[in-house]
């Protein structure tokens, strides 16, 4: 199939509506401070809709690329928008605006708004600035600035287990931004070219080229938060607020993956990497990680860290769809990533809008929270059993393509990972939805069990544990239902609201006859493989 | 060098001449007209810059510009702008500007800074002489009066740890000036020339040309921090004032620089060190000096201290670029001279506004500076972030060709101590900007407060940290072009 170029400087354009705007909100703080939350809401919505826009033009068979002239680190780098970038972008842009609809209800108490809306527009800005990019340099430029972003929105509440997390954070980025300019660097010294190529621009095999094809894979990896590279991941995400941690697990994580798909498909060729056996070391990674994080996500207690070690896990089987180096293949692992975009992004606003009505973010405190929030505890069901793989949900879809995938290219070892995987999985978040919508009888020997804390109190730790230690004389004979004496109350509509329309992605795809994100994915599969 | 296709032009020893006259004007003014005091300094440093864009134009249509003036004989004093002399006085001549109106403003008592000025533009006079120079013998003439004009500036606090470090930097200045003595004795005698611009002068290969080899290395090493010379970098940079140690930071360490590449490809030339490997004397020393400045970076507490480390292994980065000798890894080091010059300059500067404001220069005092002075520490973040190579700052420009350069002479494992210098960059700015706006929760009101705007301080401070990415995300490169001539005129 011939796609057709369409030179236009849209793509870069729209890359500049977040990222200018953000400056703007950071610069005159003072001015626009009343305005904040409806200026990253606009301006989240309207990049969403602008996306949009590009993409009947994608669907009939164009590319848009524009060249932009006007940066000169040594080279200038471009702005594409393929199939693979329109599916990403869609949905990228789409969880983003959610995340941004939510944060007001999340942040009413918190300080520094100002900086955080702004911060919210740049990372923003930089992710799908990562994705629009049109070669290897505009993606790493992108890339760095969403890493350093980030880092602001993870430290945003400034105490000493955050800035630890954030710090912690930032220095893997930072090397991790470095490992991928020292491939970038030597991909330019092998072929004299950043740009994405079709097919790859790599074909001599040589020391370098391995040297280079590992280093990206760390740096991408690192993001992705991949096995040996994700240890910033579980300390980061729990410390993050709840609509900058969807956004790290659901979004974030997925620059990574899409780094690595462009450096496999456009700078190297798959047959290159399958002719050199590198895709047997990332299989193996890929298998550790997706076994690893559901290992270590039935170990936590903290909801929120539960999540993120069960992005590790989910991140494992994209990138076991990516590395299976099939059309089967990939088309499972990009439905996978849409997948999980949507259900732990509302996993993750679930867990916030938990945080912000009851303070609680243990999960053994989360005894019948389901009465009380059940719109919350609702669709956090919905995520967990699309999670699960349950068949009409959209991860089944996705893990029965990836299971395909493995059988096809003669690996049935990723079948039996997936299946224990997905075990795993059950055995992880349905007790939580259990206990929630069935609390049981309240347990004699532990009497400090219900917490108690005020809806709109500051939520954090110090709180928690003040709180802990004068919670055993409110017990009453139904304390589950009450939490110190005051009924949590579900969460703002203004909260519900973009739960309600993730959940709703997390199922209406796979009961439609036609399944849009799926067309997109193989849209963007057959545009990798047949251009 | 054939001499016709010189143009003849008395520019380049105006621009030596007019720092000196202003010094000398500034300091009738402080005796009879003080309120004329401000201007003659700034048009000590202005004149100078503005007729090096003069000259940059008329280098542009005519080509290299000569002037000798027969003094000083066997060799005369001479004058000559190549790309190299272009690149460096535009550099100068603009820092010396936005040096000397900082200075304006971080010696706002008239009293307290007046000798200060007299120095500091001597200083830049001899600065300007240096990179301008046409001979070794004419450089070394601007180099010695440069270095000594450093020593006052090192010493005007005139407490006890000041005159300590300025009598270890005079001591160790002596040693230069000795070392280049009997280098340049040696070159003039072996060759009979000391100008600049043949390509190559010596021939043979003998102990005594390799004696004045290390000469010239240690001479123009003591100055711009080359390991294990740069011992007197940290105590100076400690004691003296913000602008002594930027002026020498941003401007000075570079005179060594120049010198350094004058040496290897204008006295010895490229062939001549190709053949006999005496690079990699430099090499070595660079990539010790880009781990070594680094690590040490890490143990200090005193701010000043710590940005003098980084020097060190900055300057570790240049030295690298020179010591390759591949057109890529010279165009990096170039670039990065420029880089880093904006970079270092615009933390030194914060450092000073931090200093005069507050009174802090321990890095452990500074938790929460940043809600009483943003737009510095916003500039020093910008600074700290380029530091680490992150596109689309300056630094990353530098590091890509170096990193090629290194690629294209077969020396891959460079890239190895260069991100790992990198790497440790990041770690020891970070944590300041970090500590400056985030986990200050706990700090009383009083140290929230912002301070009032200070143009003469701030502004400078800006342009540096503007400096730091404009050029980059320009539509072309100026200084990346002006590097690439630069490269072009060696190889």
């Amino acid at each position: 199939m011939e796609y057709e170029i369409v030179h236009t400087l849209l793509p870069a354009i729209i890359i500049f509506v977040p990222i200018i705007s953000g400056l703007l909100l950071f610069f005159f703080a003072n001015w626009l401070d009343p305005y904040k939350e409806q200026i990253c809401i606009g301006v989240t919505g309207l990049f969403f809709i602008l996306v949009l826009t590009m993409y009947p033009s994608i669907k009939s068979g164009k590319i848009l690329l524009g060249i932009f002239q006007y940066f000169s680190f040594p080279l200038s780098i471009s702005f594409k928008v393929d199939q693979l970038t329109i599916f990403l972008g869609i949905f990228f842009a789409f969880a983003w605006f959610m995340a941004a609809v939510f944060s007001p209800g999340y942040m009413a108490h918190e300080h520094k708004k100002e900086r955080y809306y702004a911060f919210f527009l740049l990372a923003e800005g930089g992710c799908m600035g990562t994705i629009f990019a049109g070669d290897l340099l505009g993606l790493f430029v992108f890339f760095e600035f969403m890493a350093l972003t980030t880092y602001v929105l993870i430290a945003h509440e400034e105490n000493a287990v955050t800035m630890f997390a954030a710090a912690k954070y930032l220095y893997m980025t930072v090397f991790g931004g470095l490992s991928v300019f020292v491939g970038l660097l030597m991909v330019y010294f092998l072929t004299g070219s950043v740009s994405f190529n079709r097919p790859g621009l790599l074909t001599e095999p040589s020391t370098l080229a391995t040297v280079a094809f590992f280093t990206l894979m760390i740096g991408f990896g690192l993001k992705a938060g991949m096995f040996p590279v994700h240890v910033w991941l579980p300390d980061a995400h729990p410390a993050a607020p709840s609509p900058v941690s969807a956004a790290l697990s659901g979004i974030m994580l997925k620059t990574g993956l899409y780094g690595m798909i462009r450096v496999i498909y456009n700078i190297y060729s798959p047959e290159f990497i399958q002719h050199a056996n590198w895709d047997t070391v990332m299989l193996i990674l890929a298998g550790i990680t997706i076994l690893l994080g559901s290992a270590m996500a039935l170990l936590q207690d903290d909801l929120k860290r539960r999540l993120a070690y069960s992005s590790i896990a989910q991140i494992g089987y994209i990138l076991l769809g990516i590395f299976l180096l099939s059309q089967q293949g990939l088309i499972g692992g990009l439905y996978h990533l849409f997948t999980h975009l949507f259900m732990k992004s509302l996993l993750f606003l679930c867990a916030g809008a938990i945080i912000v009505q009851t303070g609680i973010r243990n999960i053994s405190q989360m005894k019948g929270i389901g009465l009380k929030m059940p719109l919350t505890m609702f669709f956090f069901t919905i995520a967990s059993l699309t999670m699960v793989g349950i068949p009409p949900f959209n991860g089944f879809i996705s893990k029965w393509q990836l299971s395909l995938a493995s059988l096809e290219v003669g690996q049935p070892i990723f079948v039996v990972i997936l299946i224990a995987s997905s075990l795993l999985n059950a055995a992880y978040y349905f007790p939580i939805v259990i206990t929630a919508f069935f609390p049981g009888q309240p347990d004699a020997h532990h009497g400090a069990e219900p917490e108690s804390v005020d809806a709109h109190s500051d939520h954090h730790e110090e709180t928690q544990t003040d709180n802990l230690e004068d919670s055993g004389n409110k017990q009453g004979p139904s304390h589950y239902r009450y939490y110190g004496g005051r009924l949590a109350a579900e969460a703002p509509w203004h909260m519900v609201l973009p739960m309600a329309l993730l959940a709703i992605g997390c199922i209406i795809f796979a009961l439609l006859p036609y399944n849009w994100p799926w067309e997109l994915v193989l849209s963007a599969t057959r545009s990798l493989f047949n251009m | 060098m054939p001499q016709a296709d010189l143009t003849i032009s008395i520019i380049p020893a105006l621009i030596v001449l007019s720092p000196l006259l202003g010094a000398g004007l500034t300091f009738l003014a402080d005796r009879y007209q003080s309120r004329l005091r401000n201007a003659t300094v700034i048009a000590g440093v202005l004149i100078p810059l503005l007729m090096t864009a003069y000259m940059y134009m008329v280098f542009q249509h005519q080509g290299v510009l000569y002037f000798k003036l027969n003094i000083l004989p066997p060799t005369g004093l001479e004058f000559r702008v190549d790309s190299l002399s272009m690149y460096m006085t535009l550099l100068f001549t603009f820092f010396a500007l936005v040096i000397t109106v900082y200075t304006l403003g971080y010696y706002r008592d008239k009293e307290d800074g007046k000798v200060f000025f007299y120095i500091l533009l001597l200083a830049l006079g001899g600065c300007f002489g240096v990179v301008l120079s046409g001979n070794m013998f004419t450089f070394f003439l601007f180099f010695e009066f440069m270095s000594l004009m450093f020593f006052p500036m090192v010493a005007y606090k005139s407490t006890p740890e000041s005159s300590a470090a300025g009598l270890k930097f005079f001591y160790m200045t002596i040693i230069a000036g000795v070392a280049m003595f009997w280098a340049v004795v040696v070159t003039y005698l072996d060759t009979g020339s000391t100008s600049f611009g043949a390509g190559g002068l010596f021939t043979s290969v003998s102990p005594l040309i390799f004696s004045a080899f290390i000469c010239y290395l240690i001479a123009l090493g003591i100055k711009s921090a080359m390991i294990p010379l740069h011992i007197w970098m940290a105590d100076a940079y400690a004691a003296a004032p913000t602008p002594a140690a930027t002026v020498s930071s941003a401007i000075m360490l570079k005179t060594g620089i120049v010198g350094i590449i004058r040496v290897i490809h204008d006295l010895y030339g490229l062939s001549y060190i190709q053949d006999v490997g005496w690079n990699n004397i430099l090499l070595v020393l660079a990539i010790i000096g880009m781990l070594y400045g680094s690590v040490c970076a890490f143990a200090q507490d005193d701010l000043n201290r710590r940005l003098a480390y980084s020097g060190v292994a900055q300057i570790g980065y240049i030295l690298l670029g020179i010591s390759l000798l591949n057109e890529l890894a010279l165009v990096g080091a170039v670039y990065h001279i420029m880089a880093h010059a904006f970079m270092k300059g615009s933390l030194f500067l914060c450092a000073g506004v931090i200093y005069v404001n507050t009174g802090k220069t321990k890095i452990s005092e500074m938790q929460g500076i940043g809600l009483q002075m943003p737009i510095i520490m916003l500039c020093f973040t910008i600074a700290a972030v380029s530091s680490v190579g992150i596109p689309p700052l300056n630094l990353f420009v530098s590091k890509w060709h170096l990193g090629l350069g290194a690629f294209e002479v077969g020396m891959p494992w460079v890239i190895a101590v260069l991100i790992t210098s990198s790497l440790l960059n990041a770690s020891y700015y970070f944590p300041i900007s970090i500590n400056a706006f985030l986990g200050c929760r706990e700090l009383k009101n009083i140290e929230r407060k912002r301070l009032r705007f200070q143009p003469l301080r701030i502004i400078p401070v800006i342009i540096l940290a503007l400096g730091a990415f404009i050029f980059t995300i320009a539509p072309f490169n100026w200084p990346l072009d002006l590097a690439r001539n630069v490269a072009q005129l060696f190889f």
